[in-house]
């Protein structure tokens, strides 16, 4: 179980990084927590021959309230964000989330930019961002620019960043009338999740749902969008016809495959279950401030 | 605990101490410390000066003719030695199992001319390093001709299935009936008869190391040392010298820490001989630790078998006769040294703790291309229960009839013991219902059922199930050669020796991964022979030092190596007292021998330490009393007088199922056993925690599975799911203590939790879900499984 050999680079700025990346080309990958990346290497599934540690690039790690979202550095510990009063307070979908990812040692090392970056239809940020509309930013020598989370996605292990492109912050909004949460079924805790689903409702004062982002894990080649199930919530009661009409529609947008955690028709079945439990608990939930 | 009457008293054992002091105490294990901060030492742990590390190629097919090897690439490699491929050097590994009609297939230490599984070693590299090794690995080419392949079991028994030994005309590798002669008749006079056919999954029992094999054979003294993670030091011993015809009194084997084995280590597989083929070719030492990628291609694999199963019962529920044809699914052989056992074990088992008399059955081994069928703790009667205790309920639901019930009603009774079984096997020792009806107390099973209905008002799922066994532990010669036809003794032994200073050492032919038989056995001497606690060190694992033993599998450690100690701290205590007697000039059995002194029992103030009485055995032999050999040294051997003693158990699972899902939700489970008597409740219960833990992982998350083309697609913990805190119930244990025949009144117990695991579960899901009308045959129970199920019956 060793990885072949590589050569290890520890940029100290996010130019850098790039202009290795750039250097190095398809030879390179970027190293970030490496707890999808390290395990693919020693099984030797993946063998780049340089990698790029971003860990030693400061100023990658923080959360700040910037008013309509919560801004996270890239390099921000899945355990940090699972931690924080900050993210519990303000944006609970993420701390929810952020709590089910794995198990105690990965999220100890596992950022959230590596998380994202990797776009593993498994992994659970995903949905969450694109149910919360949230954005990304990525960054090169060149400059930075905006990647709506709806567009960053693209497919199995692949994103919308260009190879001399690292993810460097993620904007996460919230507000007073954002209501969200992430379930997963899993068979316990730390396994990958057999599906999993990102509610975020937009709710007016008299209880209507205004807007509504539903996005999916594990049943499609990436995060999938459900985007019909959002538009049934749109502009009505959160009632149980239309919930159950929502959870079909989901459950018709999922595009699963199956394999050992269970068939596409099982996984089918399970999106209408598990989308009809998100929605009710994101509903319940309190205003998220 | 509890202890309920014996139904059979022990004989006082001769100068025996008045009061128990250490047998039956919590003390806890002497080792746990240091293995806790990380200062065990493992196989991996130990370096060698000039040491190789090797690295397999393996089969990326299951079924394939070897065209060419071609290492010249990887010997170009810098760092690379050797590449080992089986033209060069393959040896047979031997079998020490002779069943008339068992075959003997081909196992090479390197496969020569075929492959017949994925993972199957083809080639071993030895480098300076194991990352070189690895990176050599990819370097060979190996040319292959795949050939059709077969996985399942069933359709290998088809007349146009592929042959995996072309010479054997089918893919059969051992076939059993017996018949008891009044089943046929049993059924004609049954009111009911009951059919079903139940499967069982591969799985294995993952210990936390690897298998590991460090061999250093030394040219100029012509030496073979090994260590290895090993369950018996001294199989492997001698296995070695057969194997590599080699003289085994130059092999030293060493067992160091072993990180866990629930059988698979007490097998030799294919690799491990070729790491000691390397070693001797080179003459330098090598290690090789195996990767969990190829521990899940390679190792305990088990359980596999499909039953068709047929029951006669009465109408009241009692259970006429069982007739079972079963096609046991053993990849492509047994391992050595158990190879076919695991299934004629599940045959034997089947009749678990009911009065059964018509018994038939017809077992076929069969080869498939996949991974050996290698042993795993509970070792085949895990899935004799789960068939049997499903089988129970369903009977009972047909009859409408409680599961406790139907029991009760089949269970020998306790003045029907010593029962023996239709094929021959003696139960000993043991009261079955009493364990139940404590069970059904203990989990107020009744308020339980009460607790059930009223859920079921409120839409929700609550199921219990129970499930029993009785597990033959610590088999004795006279089965392991007789029936089994084993070239495998039943015994242990225990070399105590006492030094000047009154301290005493007992070398252990005896080998443990974990069971912490450096307390337990210190336990057993302390008492036996009257030394303290304190002064009694246990060591075992290394063939230079310890006698002859057989090693920790059968649940029979504490039974057959607890014996031991008890006959050589007997013999050493007559010594002892021998010698104290001279000193103190009083009678040999006037003398009482506790707390490392000897005392007169006239006369409290003639007393002599045991120091002193060790000291005059060898350092002043000179006062020993005439005709006294000097010194503390002795062996002693002790084999199970009774042909083997048998531990049982009641199981109940209480399990709430997510009826949407298919979820399910173990909530609390109950165990009450019978070990025979209890040397330490804590670590006895520790194991039992964890047998259930590796009963849960079968049940429900753990499995071996093979695609079509016998590619391993649960080769990684991210595929291969093992149970964690998160899904483990409350567990309850108690125990009742009812002595077994053998010298201490033991029985053994480091396997039980894991055997009903299976059926409690599956009666419990099936019982909650009685109103879907839904019957669970087949394992492990999935969300999907249980799911399909529960929407199959609604469509």
């Amino acid at each position: 179980m060793n990885p072949k050999s590589f050569e290890y680079h520890a940029p100290k700025s996010v130019a850098e990084a790039s202009s290795l990346a750039e250097e190095y080309g398809m030879d390179a990958k970027f190293l970030a927590g490496g707890q999808s990346l390290i395990p693919l290497m020693k099984l030797r599934l993946l063998s780049p021959s340089h990698l790029i540690d971003l860990g030693r690039i400061p100023g990658l790690s923080y959360i700040r309230d910037e008013g309509n979202h919560l801004a996270i550095g890239a390099m921000e510990r899945i355990a940090e964000i699972a931690r924080s009063d900050l993210v519990r307070k303000q944006c609970p979908i993420l701390s929810q989330c952020a709590h089910q990812i794995a198990d105690p040692l990965v999220r100890n090392m596992g950022t959230i930019g590596g998380n994202l970056s990797h776009a593993d239809p498994t992994n659970d940020m995903p949905a969450v961002m694109v149910a919360a509309g949230a954005s990304i930013v990525a960054a090169s020598g060149q400059g930075s620019r905006v990647i709506p989370a709806g567009d960053f996605f693209v497919d199995t292990f692949t994103t919308a960043l260009k190879g001399t492109e690292i993810l460097v912050e993620v904007k996460m909004p919230i507000g007073p009338t954002r209501r969200g949460a992430y379930l997963k079924l899993e068979r316990q805790a730390g396994d990958f999740g057999i599906v999993g689903v990102a509610a975020v409702l937009e709710m007016s004062s008299d209880g209507r749902c205004v807007a509504a982002g539903i996005a999916l894990t594990g049943v499609g080649p990436t995060v999938v969008k459900a985007t019909r199930a959002g538009e049934i919530l749109k502009g009505v009661e959160l009632d149980k016809n239309t919930i159950d009409r929502a959870s079909r529609a989901a459950a018709e947008e999922a595009q699963p495959s199956g394999d050992l955690r269970g068939s596409a028709e099982y996984k089918r079945a399970m999106v209408e279950v598990m989308t009809s439990r998100t929605i009710q608990a994101a509903a319940r939930r309190q205003a998220e401030r | 605990m509890s202890t309920t009457e014996a139904s059979i008293t022990i004989p006082k054992l001769q100068g025996e101490p008045a009061e128990k002091k250490m047998v039956g105490r919590s003390v806890k294990p002497r080792k746990d410390v240091p293995l806790l901060k990380g200062a065990g030492i493992f196989t991996d742990d130990i370096k060698l000066p000039d040491m190789l590390y090797a690295a397999f190629v393996r089969s990326p097919y299951a079924h394939a003719r070897i065209k060419r090897i071609d290492a010249s690439r990887a010997l170009q490699l810098e760092g690379v030695v050797w590449v080992l491929t089986g033209r060069e050097a393959a040896r047979q590994l031997v079998s020490w199992m002779n069943k008339p009609g068992l075959r003997t297939p081909e196992r090479l230490s390197l496969a020569k001319e075929k492959v017949r599984y994925v993972g199957e070693p083809v080639a071993a590299v030895a480098a300076s390093s194991r990352a070189i090794a690895e990176d050599a690995v990819e370097l060979v080419e190996v040319e292959y001709e795949p050939l059709p392949v077969v996985v399942d079991a069933e359709r290998a028994l088809e007349a146009e299935a592929p042959l995996l030994y072309e010479d054997w005309g089918d893919n059969v590798l051992y076939r059993e009936e017996f018949r008891s002669g009044g089943t046929e008749m049993a059924f004609k006079e049954a009111d009911l008869v009951v059919s079903e056919r139940l499967v069982s999954h591969r799985y294995s029992p993952t210990p936390i190391e690897t298998r590991a094999m460090l061999a250093d054979y030394d040219k100029e003294k012509d030496t073979l040392q090994v260590w290895a993670s090993t369950q018996f030091p001294h199989v492997l011993r001698t296995f070695l010298a057969q194997v590599l015809d080699y003289p085994e009194n130059r092999i030293r084997v060493i067992a160091p820490n072993v990180g866990g084995g629930f059988g698979i280590k007490s097998a030799v597989f294919q690799d491990e001989v070729s790491v000691v083929i390397l070693s001797m070719k080179l003459g330098r030492p090598v290690k090789w630790y195996e990767s969990r990628n190829e521990h899940m291609l390679t190792a305990g694999h088990e359980r596999q078998q499909v039953h068709y199963i047929d029951c006669a019962v009465k109408k009241d529920g009692a259970l006429l006769a069982v007739r079972d044809r079963i096609v046991a699914d053993f990849g492509v052989s047994g391992t050595f040294w158990t190879e076919v056992q695991p299934a004629m074990l599940t045959a034997a088992s089947l009749p678990g703790p009911y009065k059964l008399r018509n018994y038939d059955f017809d077992l076929l081994c069969v080869v498939t291309n996949k991974a050996p069928c290698g042993p795993h703790r509970g070792f085949g009667r895990p899935v004799a229960a789960y068939v049997m205790e499903r089988m129970m309920d369903i009977i009972a639901r047909k009859l409408e009839m409680g599961p406790e019930e139907i029991r009760l009603k089949n269970m020998i009774d306790v003045k029907d013991m010593p029962w023996t079984t239709p094929i021959g096997v003696l139960y000993d020792t043991g009261n079955y219902k009493d364990v139940l009806n404590r069970t059904l107390t203990i989990s107020n099973y009744h308020e339980l059922r009460k607790e059930q209905a009223r859920l079921r008002k409120e839409g929700k799922t609550l199921g219990l199930g129970l499930a029993t066994y009785v597990e033959y532990t610590a088999p004795g010669s006279g089965r392991l050669q007789g029936p089994l036809g084993w070239s495998v003794g039943g015994w242990e032994s225990c070399r105590l020796t006492a030094d000047p200073s009154g301290k005493v050492t007992a070398q252990l032919g005896m080998s443990g991964q974990g069971q912490a038989h450096e307390t337990i056995f210190a336990q057993i001497i302390s008492d036996a022979l009257g030394v303290n606690f304190e002064d009694v060190r246990v060591m075992e694992g290394d063939t230079q030092q310890a006698p002859y033993g057989w090693g920790a599998w059968a649940s029979r450690a504490t039974v057959t190596t607890g014996g031991a100690c008890i006959r050589a701290s007997r013999k050493l205590r007559d010594k002892v007292l021998l010698i104290a007697a001279h000193l103190l000039k009083e009678a040999p059995d006037d003398l009482d021998f506790k707390g490392s002194r000897i005392t007169s029992k006239r006369d409290a103030r003639k007393a002599v330490s045991f120091q002193e009485v060790a000291d005059v055995a060898i350092r002043f032999s000179g006062r020993l009393p005439q005709g006294v050999e000097p010194g503390l040294d002795l062996i002693s051997f002790y084999e199970p007088e009774s042909p083997t003693t048998c531990s049982y158990a009641t199981h109940l699972a209480v399990v709430a199922v997510d009826a949407e899902t298919g979820f399910v939700n173990l909530l609390k489970y109950f165990i009450v056993d019978d070990s025979g008597v209890i040397v330490n409740p804590m670590t006895a219960h520790g194991q039992v925690h964890g047998a259930l833990a590796h009963g849960i992982g079968g049940a429900m998350f753990e499995e071996l599975f093979y695609d079509g083309e016998g590619q391993l697609l649960s080769s990684t913990f991210v595929d291969y799911l093992l149970p964690t805190a998160s899904v483990m119930p409350e567990v309850v244990v108690d125990s009742i203590e009812t002595p077994s025949l053998t010298l201490g009144g033991f029985k053994g117990l480091g396997e039980g939790g894991a055997i009903p695991t299976a059926g409690a579960i599956a009666n419990a899901i099936d019982d909650g879900l009685s109103e879907y009308g839904v019957k669970l045959l087949e394992l492990p129970i999935t969300p999907e499984r249980v799911y399909s199920l529960i929407t199959t019956r609604e469509r």
